[in-house]
């Protein structure tokens, strides 16, 4: 679970804690059959928190972990055996393989969305099965090596595989705890939450996205590995096979999704339970063992579709009515003034210059044309009835749609035509949007301090620059209030304060007072105007009339994609062309009449 | 040449076989935008009913089994359109349809993995019943071919009378389904609650009825293809799996949401297997399939025959 | 015919409509106008059971709604009219009718049949076989109203038909659905963000702003009235 920048140190006890017990209990069994359970038990469970990065913290579910575990399975027997290098170093080479097949097949299939990526992740091991097979590697066994085991890694004690199958789930656990503790813990959990809100919050995706697979290919191939010499024979269809992949996804889901935790009990549930159906009844009712894993997927989705975990979790927070969420650290004391602006406002220096826009989107001509230019440290309201394109304009300038023609220059120098989302945050724009995207699952500070990974580089420095922007709205007293519970006011001045975490020059504000009650409307206009005394420079889309009228310096009227008209706010809306477009021709006959 | 044209024969009449079962995957997920990774294990228990119902109405290895096989092919459409149904309300319908427009993702991650539940779970159960023996119906008319001369007996070709009449067949109840989905008010219905349904329920269409009967539908047309397949090819419990890739890689290669594409999606995928034991060994076919496919997926996701049902 | 009482929506946290009672008779035309973000389209989804309601209560000619499935409602006479068209643009333009026109549920099957359609719409019946999506705005527009009235409603609800046309057009569509009114006698409600043509056309109105009934009133009366500028520019 997300717990950015809290202490270790009670989650490393935890580990350590489970790891002692776990080895003690090792330690103490003799006969082979639990022995081959205790170890398949962390085995699997390290593939269940491969499986966690991907499907939990990301949100894409792999139906592919199998590919990293083959691979690492076949590297180890394969250099065992055609080579006779010993897993000492096999295991490193083959952790190193996981990690570039990893690399490689995330580079091609990031590029689809939700179901295309799992068919396409499901491909990958099957494709390998079939061309292993054919590749005549239908049975690899590693060979017995009896004049120097140790160094093959043949231990008569089958006690040491399990320690090292500890070994590795303690690593695989510990890392995936820090993760959870991270900034890339939090960035995964965004990108999953709302993979736009958190590119426009500067967050790269792409990179983040494959870091993770990488990490989670190494531990599966590492897994893999393991298995191999576990089993000492290697075949396709034992680590490429749709069944390994199953059990990788079932594991997490059915102990805990989106949780280390959830893995370890997953994987202390299902594996000794599936080896005890087998055992017990697999002669007479072969494949019970699937049945009952499938079974349990069922009955996880539809009564508990988070998980063993969540649903404990939740029960306890009910019945003894705690928060249960460790809180984050709240800094001593912020400075809720902010120094003002280093750079010298030059009176009427254009900041960015837009000219010629031109957006059509299948026939609909949704931005024709469209010039104006914003000067640094004003107010610009940009107004117009529905479907003036205004929203669309927006998009344009945040690199969430690419126009037809036409430039947006930024500091005469750098244009935002063509750049990701990510680059023009980093360009010091930021945004907000119509309809609020917020991290639901994410606390307000959490949801705010993603938008400032993007200027401050260590953790510290990103929570504090939160808390002063959290300050800077007014909200430092909801920080710790999910993302969910939050109202309208709330939300808006979240975007706003997210927005402002990246230390922009400009924000693009869509719609913030939509729906907002006349006294909040002029509370966040009130924090609005102290921001642009600070130095802000705010770009403002509004229906709100008298708002925009306290607010803005300058208006743009847009109406069916163009630009109708700009100026000074009482003179706009006096204008006869700008009152036709919203209330229609014969408004003013009518009035004369 | 002759083994081209044989190829391409054995690729026609394979890939008209898919071509149903791709039809039956596509209208599940163009009308309800679920994944149903249980497909092919619907299919495999047609197969196995067709394989039950023959032998109870027939004796083993006569010609009459052959032609019972395909009565129980029909029966088993309609059984299994009930099962289909069933199983919609019981399960798929919680995690789909107007329920789940709002939840993260649409929700499609518990309809994947509650569909890969029911698979797993379809699948063991029919090992724990039937083991996993492959199973076949046989009879004299699964081996015999038909051969057909080309250019005055320079070339022979051989078509298996069973495949040959499986393909008539699967064409037979695409055409059919194809015009009731585009001449019958039931085809408008399900078309509508696939494109729109927020408008289609302004316009009196239950949406969530509409997944049923598209769910029902769904199934038994893969059901009947598969059932068709059973009378000469053998099966066993994870036969379905075998398939299911096929079925995927022809509904994403026709157009995902297209019907019509989807058949001939399917089409492509038989001929693909077939031509490519030409430059390629027969073992990696089902690679070569995989490879066409994550092809597409990255060339032209869209699909190439069927008209782009994708919102947004 | 139709009473909405004392309706409150919320999204979440997000009151979209607070303590909206609007009527509409049989044989009235009302329109309800506001700016954007008034609330106006969340006022249709609830009286087709699409939005969450949190208080107050819809009837149709006496009997609640909410006990009524949403894909029900169009059976009862209800026709939609959906803001942005909705069309099934994959569909042909006469698909799109006759799915209007299956719509009808157990009322009587004499009374509008698409010929009568077509007669009213010329236009679409030159393009009956062409695919919804490939129309003009303002064809779309006609093609949704069909659509409506194939189903031979009791009310017909449009919502926002100006939206995204051009100004001409917009004024073709206005005559259409006054037309409408005229000669068929229809009851229709209407929501617009366009106030001049929504209270020229009605008989009664209402002025909705921020999820809040500002106003109400007759033609005549709504003319006069400043609140609507003030709804509108906030002067």
């Amino acid at each position: 679970m997300i717990q950015f920048a809290s202490s270790p140190r009670r989650q490393l006890t935890i580990v350590a804690v489970i790891l002692a017990l776990g080895a003690a209990l090792v330690a103490l069994t003799r006969d082979n059959y639990s022995l081959l359970i205790l170890t398949l038990v962390p085995i699997w469970a390290v593939m269940g928190l491969s499986w966690n990065l991907l499907g939990g913290y990301l949100g894409l579910v792999s139906f592919g972990q199998a590919a990293f575990f083959g691979l690492g399975a076949f590297t180890v027997a394969v250099l065992a055996h055609d080579f006779g290098i010993t897993p000492w170093i096999g295991l490193p080479v083959a952790t190193i393989v996981g990690g570039i097949a990893s690399l490689i097949i995330g580079a091609i299939t990031f590029r689809f969305r939700g179901f295309y990526f799992a068919l396409a992740m499901l491909a990958y091991p099957l494709a390998l099965l079939n061309v292993f097979e054919w590749a005549g590697w239908s049975e690899i066994a590693i060979p017995m090596r009896r004049d120097a085991p140790w160094t093959h890694m043949q231990f008569e004690d089958p006690r040491i595989f399990a320690w090292m199958a500890l070994a590795l789930f303690g690593v695989a656990l510990a890392a995936s705890l820090a993760i959870e503790r991270s900034r890339f813990g939090l960035s995964l959990f965004a990108i999953r939450q709302d993979e736009i809100a958190a590119r426009v919050a500067g967050i790269p995706a792409f990179a983040n996205k494959l870091k993770a697979i990488a990490i989670s290919g190494v531990l599966a191939a590492c897994a893999g590995g393991l298995y191999a010499l576990l089993l000492l024979v290697v075949t396709p269809v034992s680590v490429f096979g749709m069944l390994v992949s199953a059990q990788a996804l079932i594991i997490p889901m059915f102990g805990g999704r989106g949780t280390a935790w959830g893995a370890a009990i997953g994987a202390a549930i299902l594996v000794p339970l599936s080896e005890w159906l087998h055992g017990e009844f697999g002669a007479v009712l072969p494949g019970i063992a699937g049945a009952v894993f499938g079974l349990a997927i069922i009955l996880v989705v539809l009564l508990l579709p988070n998980g063993i975990y969540w649903s404990l979790t939740d029960w306890l927070a009910r019945r003894f009515g705690n928060a249960g969420q460790t809180v984050t650290p709240i800094l001593p004391t912020v400075d809720a003034t902010r120094e003002e602006s280093s750079c010298k406002p030059a009176p009427g220096e254009t900041l960015l210059e837009v000219t010629g826009l031109s957006v059509a989107f299948g026939g609909v001509q949704a931005l024709k044309d469209v010039t104006f230019s914003v000067q640094r440290h004003e107010i610009l309201g940009i107004i117009g009835p529905n479907g003036a394109g205004k929203s669309t304009l927006f998009n344009v300038l945040s690199g969430l749609v690419r126009p037809d023609r036409g430039q947006a220059v930024l500091g005469g120098s750098m244009s935002l035509i063509g750049r990701s989302p990510e680059d023009i945050c980093t360009a010091r724009i930021g945004r907000t949007f119509q309809t609020v995207r917020v991290f639901r699952r994410l606390t307000l500070l959490e949801n705010v301090v993603t938008g400032a990974f993007v200027k401050f580089k260590t953790d510290d420095e990103a929570l504090r620059q939160a808390w002063q922007v959290l300050h800077r709205v007014g909200l430092a007293e909801r920080a710790t209030q999910m993302g969910a519970a939050l109202n309208n006011r709330e939300l808006r001045l979240m975007e706003l304060a997210r927005a402002l975490a990246s230390d922009p020059d400009i924000v693009l504000l869509d719609e913030c007072l939509a729906g907002l009650s006349a006294e909040d409307i002029g509370h966040i206009i009130a924090i609005l105007q102290r921001l642009r005394a600070e130095g802000l420079t705010i770009v403002i889309i509004e229906h709100t009339m008298e708002a925009m009228v306290r607010l803005a310096d300058r208006i743009v009227v847009m109406d069916h994609g163009t630009v109708l008209v700009s100026g000074a706010p009482s003179s706009v809306l006096k204008n006869p062309d700008v009152i036709s477009a919203y209330l229609g021709k014969r408004w003013a006959q009518h009035a004369e009449n | 040449m002759e083994e081209f044209l044989q190829l391409l024969a054995a690729g026609l009449t394979r890939g008209c076989v898919y071509g149903l079962m791709c039809v039956g995957l596509a209208l599940i997920f163009g009308i309800m935008r679920v994944i149903n990774f249980a497909q092919g294990d619907y299919m495999m228990l047609g197969m196995y009913f067709t394989m039950l119902f023959t032998a109870l109405v027939a004796a083993e290895g006569s010609t009459a089994a052959f032609y019972w096989a395909f009565v129980a092919a029909f029966l088993s459409g309609a059984l299994f359109y009930g099962l289909g149904a069933l199983s919609h309300k019981a399960l798929i319908g919680r995690v789909t349809g107007t329920r789940v427009v709002s939840m993260e993702d649409e929700g499609h991650t518990p309809q994947l993995l509650l569909t890969l539940g029911i698979s797993l779970l379809l699948q063991n159960v029919m090992l724990m019943f039937f083991n996993s023996t492959p199973r076949s119906i046989r009879n004299p008319l699964s081996g015999s071919s038909w051969q057909i001369a080309v250019w005055g007996d320079q070339v022979i070709i051989f078509l298996n009378q069973a495949r040959v009449l499986s393909a008539l067949l699967a064409v037979a109840i695409t055409v059919v389904l194809i015009v009731v989905m585009q001449r019958t008010r039931l085809g408008r219905q399900l078309r509508a609650a696939a494109y729109n349904p927020v408008a289609a329920t302004y316009v009196g269409v239950n949406v969530n009825r509409a997944h049923r009967t598209a769910f029902g539908l769904g199934i038994a047309l893969t059901t009947m293809a598969g059932a068709t397949v059973a009378t000469y090819h053998p099966f066993h419990p994870f036969t379905g799996f075998e398939f299911v890739i096929i079925m995927y890689a022809g509904v994403v290669l026709g157009g995902m949401g297209s019907v019509t594409g989807a058949f001939f999606g399917g089409l492509v995928i038989g001929l693909v297997q077939q031509l490519s034991t030409l430059v390629l060994p027969v073992q990696l076919q089902t690679a070569a399939i995989f490879v066409v496919f994550l092809m597409i997926l990255i060339v032209r996701p869209q699909g190439f025959f069927g008209r782009n049902v994708e919102r947004a | 015919m139709l009473k909405i009482d004392h309706l409150s929506v919320a999204y979440g946290g997000l009151i979209a409509l607070r303590d909206v009672s609007i009527e509409v008779c049989s044989g009235e035309f009302v329109s309800v106008i506001g700016p954007n973000g008034a609330g106006k389209t969340s006022l249709f989804k609830a009286v087709s059971g699409l939005a969450p309601i949190v208080g107050g209560a819809i009837s149709f000619d006496g009997k609640p709604l909410i006990a009524v499935e949403p894909s029900d409602r169009a059976h009862l006479g209800i026709a939609h009219v959906p803001e942005g068209r909705q069309m099934f643009g994959q569909m042909t333009v006469e698909e799109n009718l006759l799915l209007g026109h299956e719509a009808r549920g157990r009322r009587a099957t004499k009374g509008t049949d698409l010929d009568s359609i077509y007669a009213f719409f010329p236009r679409l019946a030159e393009r009956r076989r062409q695919l919804a999506g490939t129309l003009s705005g303002g064809e779309q527009q006609m093609l949704a109203i069909g659509r409506g009235l194939a189903s031979s409603p009791r009310l017909l609800m449009l919502d926002e038909p100006s939206m995204g046309l051009a100004p001409t057009i917009v004024d073709q569509i206005f005559e259409t659905i006054r037309k409408l009114h005229q000669t068929a006698g229809l009851t229709i409600l209407m929501v617009e963000q366009r106030a001049v043509e929504a209270i020229e056309s009605c008989d009664r109105g209402y002025i909705l702003s921020s999820g809040r009934l500002v106003s109400a009133g007759s033609r005549s009366e709504l003319l006069a009235n400043q609140k609507v500028k003030t709804a509108y520019l906030g002067l």
